[in-house]
């Protein structure tokens, strides 16, 4: 449904030209939800605007539908307004000056029979279940409310394809929950592509098909939520999506003839990296972290190590821990019910399947 | 193809707006500038010399001109950042009682035209017939006069008065804006009130206080009415009132030569010190005092002195505007003019407003200034629009022209541009010279800088992303504009039309010299009037202009807040 090839931008500020996207490539199927995540300042959202029309890329193209509405090469750009997009916005964007209805009509506005643009605009504010507001000045909504108005603007029109540009970043915490799964459920209804841009993992991984960690410019990763979570190629994304506890290895060959990581705390079995590499980050998740029984069949068992506890900080539903195992510094997450006191010996379990080695570089 | 065709229109628009822009302020400037190179002064005419510019040098009078022009300035200015400085304080920082009118009675009489003021002010102190003279003679028992409006302190006494509602206005906002956070951290440091006004208060708005000096010097540079009243009678000549002579030499062939010269000149000097303005604002707002969360200024109790505040706030409302007003009436009373004196009650009658409209001139003036006001306010409103949206909300590159461009007519002094008005339309033969549409031109010119700043502070306050989302939703750029940018600009742009309006109505200089039999405005024929020495007639013109001013004012600050509409902030 969307194409983005080779997308450059740049920015001239005050201090000089700035790169805020350096060859972006992705492909948006129909209906799939895609997600672009990353920290603030990594181009996601002057991706999504380029593709909106909002800004001009220098280089590039993108294609929406069968249509190129983009090409550096052949100087084609086409206005946002003759995109066939739609587009809900971080502030929401309702303007004041109108009621929830008028906002909702505007893009339908002049386009077909008011009768039509009446029946339409009920039609889809049911749907976000803000029917009975419909003749209320914008200016008495809640933030909630607002979002749903701006998502009813941007459904008005049936586009093929709904830009998100960080939409629940300004609602409360339960809001927020509760409205990513509404937009979920809604895309699943329509059948629109929905290109959404976040800093929030929770959102990325809860909402999407597929999900690209961008970085400085550049898309580090693409995947499925289940890859990029659980089996993360780069370094970069194993920092980014939740919390990884990483630490140097080399590659070597360990008992039975295995591939084992060699580290600071000793061999650790983990899943090797597609390509060959010698040196290596090992990885695993604090929460990935077993505590086990002190004993000496626990000694003896693979991926187990020693190590003593400097701090615990109870959490709620678990318990924050952090141990000094050898020279390295560990994370770990246990059930809040397991005591910790600093000074504490424990052994921890790294299972192997959860062990991941990247590419060091 | 078309889309082609299409995409090249929003371009095509920009440089057809920036042309005309440019086309209204700089080419007066130009020719005016170019004059000063030529023989005679004619940019018609051929040749290039040099001679205009050395006769002005080796003038010792153009020394003295100078040197009047700048002390004049500077009285002015220190007169009224001094006034406007303690009204400001008192009004946004004190427990001050009756603040709402007392906040009026300070910035109404902007309405008033400085012409008569400075009419007024003569009708007060002159040394013959003044008001205050002969009522201090009777209680003093006094020889002489001794008060002489007609000299330098006294002009600039008069023109620091006028000053101080637009300069309130700025240092208010200032005030206003001012974190009491940091009043607040002294406090809690351990310092007293007196400390923190001149430890932390002070020195935090010195920028600000600095910003609104030099704007005021700049102006007070490049007036003319209160100089042109007030000095001529004075001999007391300042650039303006000199440019303005030599063009309306009575003896017939002014001086363009010499004049453009002069002109020249004085457009630098006042270009110079608006980029000084500018530079003094860049630092002001690192000042910044606005942190964007709500507060609410601290207000400082006065105890025993709220009352002497008052007393002191009255009596300058009452010499600034009191009196003068008062004796403006006075003079509209008698049937010839007349020192207030109980005795003469018996003759004051409204005969002088039952007959004003039957002077010809008068009437055709009244209408002349009705249609000039309207075209004006009109014309500003919508190119102010338009060139503020393209620099605070377009990608053009060359936006920063445009902005510059706009900003240019700061530092024209309105009689400057009407004499540059001469020249252009004098070689572009459109038929318009003599006419009131020249005086149109004039006035449009003017007002396009005040226009583009207050709108693009309104503009700024839009947040982009509600004109983006309607591009989204497929509205071209006309329907943008027409559907979300005009309906939220809609409270200031109206809050520029009554400003245009009510400035178009008071202006004098521009009209002044662009005048001729069949162009003549209120200001015109009002300042005709008074040469004339009538008067009592000039008195009620100005009574009647001071009502109606004052009645647009009012209407427009009722109809304004019923009109506010959303500005979009959240």
């Amino acid at each position: 449904m969307v194409e983005v090839k080779k997308l450059f931008k740049q920015f001239t500020t005050e201090r000089g030209e700035v790169r805020a996207i350096s060859g972006v490539d992705f492909e948006v199927a129909a209906g799939e939800f895609f997600t672009l995540l990353g920290p603030s300042g990594c181009g996601k959202s002057t991706t999504l605007r380029c593709i909106a029309g909002l800004e001009k890329p220098q280089a590039g193209e993108i294609v929406i539908g069968d249509r190129v509405v983009f090409s550096g090469e052949r100087n084609i750009f086409v206005p946002p307004n003759l995109r066939d997009i739609a587009m809900v916005f971080q502030s929401y964007a309702i303007w004041p000056h109108m009621t929830v209805f008028a906002n909702v009509a505007y893009p339908l506005d002049g386009k077909m029979p008011k009768a039509r643009v009446k029946e339409r605009v009920m039609d889809v504010l049911r749907t976000v279940g803000i029917e009975d507001m419909a003749s209320r000045p914008a200016t008495q909504l809640s933030g909630g409310q607002q979002q749903r108005v701006a998502v009813a603007r941007a459904i008005v029109k049936g586009a093929k394809v709904l830009l998100f540009d960080e939409p629940l970043s300004n609602l409360d915490a339960r809001l927020r929950v509760h409205m990513r799964a509404e937009f979920k459920s809604l895309q699943e209804k329509l059948g629109f592509s929905a290109i959404y841009v976040t800093h929030d993992q929770d959102e990325a991984l809860s909402l999407s098909d597929r999900v690209a960690v961008m970085n400085e410019g550049r898309i580090v990763e693409i995947g499925p939520p289940a890859e990029v979570y659980s089996h993360p190629k780069v370094r970069f994304t194993a920092e980014f999506v939740g919390s990884y506890n990483l630490f140097p290895g080399t590659i070597v060959k360990g008992e039975e003839d295995r591939d084992v990581a060699l580290t600071a705390i000793g061999e650790v079995e983990c899943v090797l990296p597609e390509r060959a590499t010698d040196q290596v980050v090992v990885g695993i998740r604090p929460e990935h972290i077993e505590i086990v029984e002190k004993s000496e069949d626990s000694r003896k068992m693979r991926n187990v190590f020693q190590g003593t506890v400097t701090s615990g900080l109870f959490l709620g539903r678990v318990r924050d821990c952090v141990m000094q195992v050898g020279s390295i510094n560990v994370r770990a997450q246990v059930p809040a019910s397991r005591e910790m006191s600093p000074g504490d010996d424990v052994y921890l379990h790294f299972p192997p399947k959860f062990c991941i080695a990247l590419a060091a570089s | 193809m078309f889309l082609r065709l299409k995409s090249l229109l929003p371009g095509f628009a920009f440089v057809v707006l920036t042309g005309l822009v440019a086309y209204l302020v700089v080419v007066p400037i130009v020719l005016l500038i170019w004059g000063g190179f030529k023989p005679d002064g004619l940019v018609t005419s051929s040749g290039f010399t040099l001679s205009n510019y050395i006769d002005l040098y080796s003038m010792k009078r153009t020394y003295a001109l100078m040197l009047n022009t700048v002390i004049f300035a500077a009285g002015s200015t220190l007169v009224s950042t001094f006034f406007a400085t303690l009204l400001a304080w008192f009004i946004e920082r004190t427990e001050i009682p009756c603040k709402r009118w007392v906040r009026t009675a300070v910035i109404a009489p902007m309405a008033v035209p400085p012409m008569l003021i400075a009419m007024s002010w003569v009708l007060l102190g002159s040394p013959k017939i003044g008001f205050f003279n002969l009522l201090l003679k009777n209680i003093f028992g006094l020889k002489t006069a001794p008060l002489n409006i007609y000299s330098f302190p006294g002009m600039i006494f008069i023109q620091g008065i006028t000053l101080v509602p637009g300069a309130f206005l700025l240092l208010s906002f200032a005030f206003r804006n001012m974190d009491p956070v940091f009043e607040d951290a002294s406090a809690a440091s351990g310092r007293g009130v007196f400390t923190t006004l001149h430890r932390i208060v002070l020195p935090i708005l010195r920028p600000a206080l600095l910003a609104v000096s030099i704007l005021t010097f700049m102006v007070s540079m490049a007036v003319f009415d209160i100089p042109g009243i007030i000095g001529l009678p004075a001999k007391i000549k300042v650039l303006s009132l000199q440019i303005y002579l030599a063009v309306m030499d009575p003896e017939g062939i002014a001086d363009f030569g010499t004049v453009s010269a002069l002109s020249s000149v004085f457009f630098v000097a006042i270009l110079l010190l608006s980029y000084l303005y500018y530079r003094q604002t860049r630092t002001a707002s690192k000042f910044a005092t606005i942190t964007g969360r709500e507060f609410k200024p601290k207000m400082m109790d006065l105890g025993r002195w709220r009352y002497g505040a008052l007393a002191f706030v009255g009596l300058y409302v009452l010499f600034a505007t009191g009196f003068p007003l008062a004796i403006l009436f006075w003079t509209s009373l008698m049937p010839y003019y007349a020192s207030f004196s109980l005795e003469r009650l018996h003759v004051a009658s409204l005969n002088n407003y039952r007959t004003i409209l039957d002077y010809p001139r008068v009437l055709m003036a009244l209408e002349n200034t009705f249609i000039v006001a309207l075209v004006t306010a009109a014309a500003v409103v919508f190119l102010a629009t338009l060139v503020s949206w393209v620099i605070v909300r377009s990608k053009f590159r060359a936006r920063k022209l445009l902005d510059v461009l706009s900003v240019l007519p700061m530092s024209l002094p309105h009689i400057m541009l009407g004499l540059g008005l001469i020249y252009v339309y004098l070689t572009v033969k459109i038929g318009i010279y003599g006419t009131i549409w020249i005086i149109v031109i004039a006035y449009v010119t003017s007002y396009i800088t005040y226009g583009t700043r207050m709108l693009n502070s309104t503009m700024y306050q839009i947040h982009g992303e509600l004109e983006e989302v309607a591009q989204v939703s497929g509205a071209s750029t006309i329907r943008v504009l027409r559907t979300i940018i005009v309906p939220l600009m809609a409270p200031s742009m109206f809050g520029l039309w009554i400003w245009v309006l009510i400035g178009s109505i008071r202006e004098l200089s521009a009209a002044l010299v662009l005048q001729s039999y069949k162009s003549l405005v209120l200001s015109t024929v009002l300042w005709s009037i008074w040469e004339h020495g009538e008067l009592p007639k000039a008195a009620t013109l100005g009574v009647i202009a001071v009502v109606f001013l004052f009645s647009v004012m009012a209407v427009g600050q009722m109809l304004s807040r019923r009109f506010e509409l959303f500005t979009g902030k959240r």
